[in-house]
């Protein structure tokens, strides 16, 4: 799911992409990014954005976005009113009145870092509708 | 002679006397125009420059006087002396007292009131206070209640966030992937200038004081002037949200879009006067 091509995208798109760039420009933190089994850690620096495949207990993480592998199919798909951004996608159901209608995402963790950070998150998850692999 | 470099929107300040206090209130409409006003409501931690589309629409200008204003704390509407020692927190009781007191400020005669999300929300409660002294209702993204906007109230004044930082990643996901670019990001901009603790005390009306469930029905009996549009890419405003307010108002004009989000008149202005049409055109037939 977070194949190597992927990954080495993903970077490059993270540090090409202008809008991307300053939005992650003074962020700091690390991100667990947990979909079904397969796991990517979110690093950034100061600008400096990294992602380790599969990361081990040596990686601690501030903040975690879950979902399931339907949830990242979602974000790399063409956007739908449903599952335009992932703060929509985490939202919806906390806001559904029916119970018809699904959270596909969940943020969890520390929510100081994360709302410090989520304009970049949202950035480099933005990029994955644009990467291949 | 006109000069067409400039756009025929004019901006003006009006005093509005509301609890002892005077509120010195910038509006802005549509110079020359004619016709019946359409007073227009803001969104939280929004101002009246979302409506600068509908403003300079010249079509629109020769059946309506378009007027918009920035609620005190917003935009060039300064909030009251004393400001720095109370936290701001919209009620219910305050936001209906002051768009009525803003009407008899300016002398408007039975305006037809639109509003945008809260904007939207508190038209039930004008309608249910004041059904007579507006022509028509019209709520943009309206819900009858909503709890879920106050649990990010705290973020957006802890000193270890940037909330203009925060606004914009919120504020995006409630806009379509299809509106224009340029008008995605315009509304991005309008939100990051929002004053400190605005929004979160929008989000106390909206969340907290704000609940029309309970005289939905009531409502019933000026269904027929009472409009709700709704585009489908708001996650805070689905279907499921419209239905039950059409279940509960009865005459009411629903019109979904699948074009629109949560800013409907700043986001996308060609797709939102696809649904405003139909709605002004009913306004229009009742009062002929």
């Amino acid at each position: 799911m977070f194949s190597d091509a992927l990954i080495s995208n993903l970077t490059r798109a993270v540090h090409e992409d202008p809008e991307t760039r300053l939005a992650t420009r003074h962020a700091t933190f690390s991100s667990l990014l947990e979909f079904g089994p397969h796991t990517l850690l979110m690093k950034a620096r100061e600008g400096d954005v990294k992602f380790i495949s599969s990361p081990t207990t040596d990686e601690p993480w501030d903040f975690s976005v879950r979902g399931s592998e339907e949830a990242l199919r979602h974000l790399r798909e063409a956007a739908t009113p449903l599952t335009n951004h992932p703060i929509g996608m985490a939202t919806q159901g906390v806001m559904a009145v029916g119970g018809g209608t699904p959270t596909h995402l969940r943020f969890e963790g520390n929510y100081q870092k994360l709302y410090a950070n989520l304009a970049a998150v949202c950035a480099v998850l933005a990029q994955l509708r644009h990467v291949e692999g | 002679m006109a000069n067409s470099n400039i756009e025929s929107i004019v901006g003006r300040y009006v005093h509005v006397e509301l609890d002892g206090r005077d509120y010195r209130t910038y509006f802005e409409e549509n110079a020359n125009a004619k016709g019946r006003p359409i007073v227009c409501l803001h969104t939280a931690g929004a101002d009246s420059i979302e409506f600068r589309h509908l403003l300079a629409d010249r079509e629109i200008a020769e059946r309506f006087r378009v007027i918009a204003f920035d609620m005190p704390w917003h935009g060039r509407s300064l909030p009251p002396d004393g400001w720095w020692k109370e936290e701001y927190k919209l009620s219910r009781r305050f936001y209906v007292a002051f768009v009525v007191a803003f009407c008899e400020a300016m002398g408007l005669d039975k305006p037809i009131l639109m509003g945008c999300s809260m904007g939207g929300y508190v038209m039930f409660d004008i309608a249910h206070d004041h059904p007579e002294r507006f022509s028509a209702f019209i709520s943009l993204q309206g819900r009858d209640q909503e709890k879920a906007w106050d649990g990010l109230s705290k973020w957006f004044v802890h000193p270890e966030v940037n909330a203009n930082t925060l606004i914009r990643p919120l504020i995006a996901s409630l806009i379509p992937a299809s509106a224009p670019e340029a008008r995605r990001y315009e509304i991005e901009w309008i939100y990051a200038r929002c004053g400190p603790g605005v929004l979160p005390g929008d989000f106390h009306f909206a969340s907290v004081d704000h609940d029309s469930r309970e005289y939905g029905p009531q409502l019933s009996r000026i269904g027929e002037k009472m409009y709700l549009i709704a585009g489908d890419w708001d996650w805070s405003c689905f279907k499921e949200h419209t239905d039950r307010i059409q279940q509960a108002i009865k005459g009411i004009t629903v019109v979904r879009s699948p074009d629109l989000g949560h800013f409907p008149m700043s986001e996308n202005p060609v797709a939102f006067r696809k649904a405003l049409d139909p709605v002004l055109k009913k306004i229009e037939q009742r009062a002929s």
